[in-house]
């Protein structure tokens, strides 16, 4: 009975120290949202997907914030929802570039074509 | 003794009553919905697959805070996280779609810009054969054409009794017709000039002649611009008695000098 006892005290003196114990510094969490939101940016997601990208921006800025606050989990979180939120916006900025090629992809071939056709029925 | 098992009974109802707090989370529901509709279309599922089972795993996060008890932030976080995967998922598949339409439209844009130089070397090859007018050439297209190969061009002489009568300048109805067949050869041939040549016989005055083979000439050049051949490519001269191609004692000779030639002229590139 004491050893029962004793190991389910090990037990919940773990979880204690795993839930309230200090957090390690999401160092990791942060550089990862730091490096999303820079290839996002580089997409131009600024132009296609601004609100995504400046809400990513924004979660990243309070991230370092809580984490000079030694608020670990929030800063934690708050990193995570910045890159997928940057990750989101720069899908975004890269599907409106393609669109973008498409269309003028699809105005340079008409003009092509158009012009062999006339050319074709040109009087010889 | 007692006191402490009291104490871990206190605890573990602390611990159930966390766990029943809350049951269910609005913003895990909602994900949890968007995640089953983008699961469902075909093509989210296969472009954005990847990013749809990392979406269920934070759902299934979110489920676990949530029967842990976990505070409703966490839950919400989750939660958050499993809707912005299946955002993602969307977006790859409209950026999929995007990029399969570019591939296409490429392809298309290659294929018509291949027929287009195909067709050009095609009509280069067709003008280069027919640039190849030769007296031959002529002569199989206008039968009984007196036609040669000379450095200046083809050179075609019309005997002036088949164009005019004696000391006429119009063109007699045989020579019309003779004179349209020239002018079909020569319209196909768009990068050479054509130079027509009037000569006299050395019967008469001299101004005479010069005079009359030069109006010939104006005349013969203006049928063939007539049936077609552009202005802009036929000049006329007249030459009178000065340039004789047979003698002028016999009068054999003198009917080969009476001739209008027409100069083909070598195409300019």
């Amino acid at each position: 009975m004491k050893r029962h006892i004793s190991v389910l005290a090990g037990l919940v003196a773990g979880a204690c120290l795993a839930a309230c114990g200090t957090p390690r510094e999401p160092v990791r969490q942060i550089g990862h949202a730091e490096v999303a939101v820079q290839s996002a940016r580089e997409e131009h997601a600024g132009e296609t997907a601004g609100a995504d990208l400046a809400m990513a921006s924004d979660k990243l800025d309070r991230a370092k914030a809580a984490l000079r606050q030694k608020q670990y989990d929030r800063a934690e979180r708050l990193a995570e929802e910045a890159s997928a939120d940057a990750e989101l916006a720069r899908v975004k900025a890269e599907s409106d570039s393609a669109q973008k090629d498409a269309k003028k992809l699809q105005t340079t071939t008409r003009e092509l074509r158009d012009e062999a056709e006339r050319g074709a029925s040109m009087p010889q | 003794m007692d006191s402490l098992k009291r104490s871990f009974a206190v605890l573990a109802a602390g611990c159930l009553a966390a766990a029943c707090a809350a049951t269910s989370n609005p913003n895990l529901d909602a994900a949890r919905r968007q995640y089953d509709v983008a699961s469902a279309d075909p093509a989210v599922a296969r472009a954005g697959g990847t990013q749809l089972y990392e979406a269920k795993q934070e759902l299934d996060r979110a489920e676990r805070a949530l029967k842990d008890g976990k505070k409703p932030e966490i839950v919400d976080h989750y939660a958050y996280l499993a809707q912005r995967r299946v955002d993602i998922a969307r977006a790859t598949a409209d950026r999929g779609k995007a990029k399969d339409r570019v591939r296409t439209l490429s392809e298309e844009r290659n294929a018509v810009v291949l027929d287009a130089r195909t067709r050009e070397a095609d009509e280069a090859r067709r003008r280069a054969a027919l640039s190849e007018l030769t007296a031959a050439s002529l002569r199989a297209e206008v039968a009984d054409l007196e036609a040669t190969d000379t450095a200046r061009g083809v050179v075609i002489t019309l005997p002036n009794d088949v164009l005019f009568d004696v000391d006429r300048s119009e063109l007699k109805p045989g020579a019309v017709t003779e004179l349209a067949r020239v002018a079909a050869v020569l319209k196909r041939e768009p990068d050479r000039n054509v130079r027509v040549e009037g000569h006299a016989d050395n019967t008469g005055s001299e101004a005479h002649n010069l005079e009359l083979s030069k109006v010939r000439a104006e005349v013969v050049g203006s049928a063939l611009i007539q049936d077609g051949v552009p202005a802009s490519r036929v000049s006329t001269e007249g030459f009178g008695d000065s340039m004789p191609v047979a003698g002028n004692e016999t009068s054999a000779g003198r009917q080969q000098n009476r001739r209008v030639e027409i100069v083909v002229q070598p195409a300019v590139p």
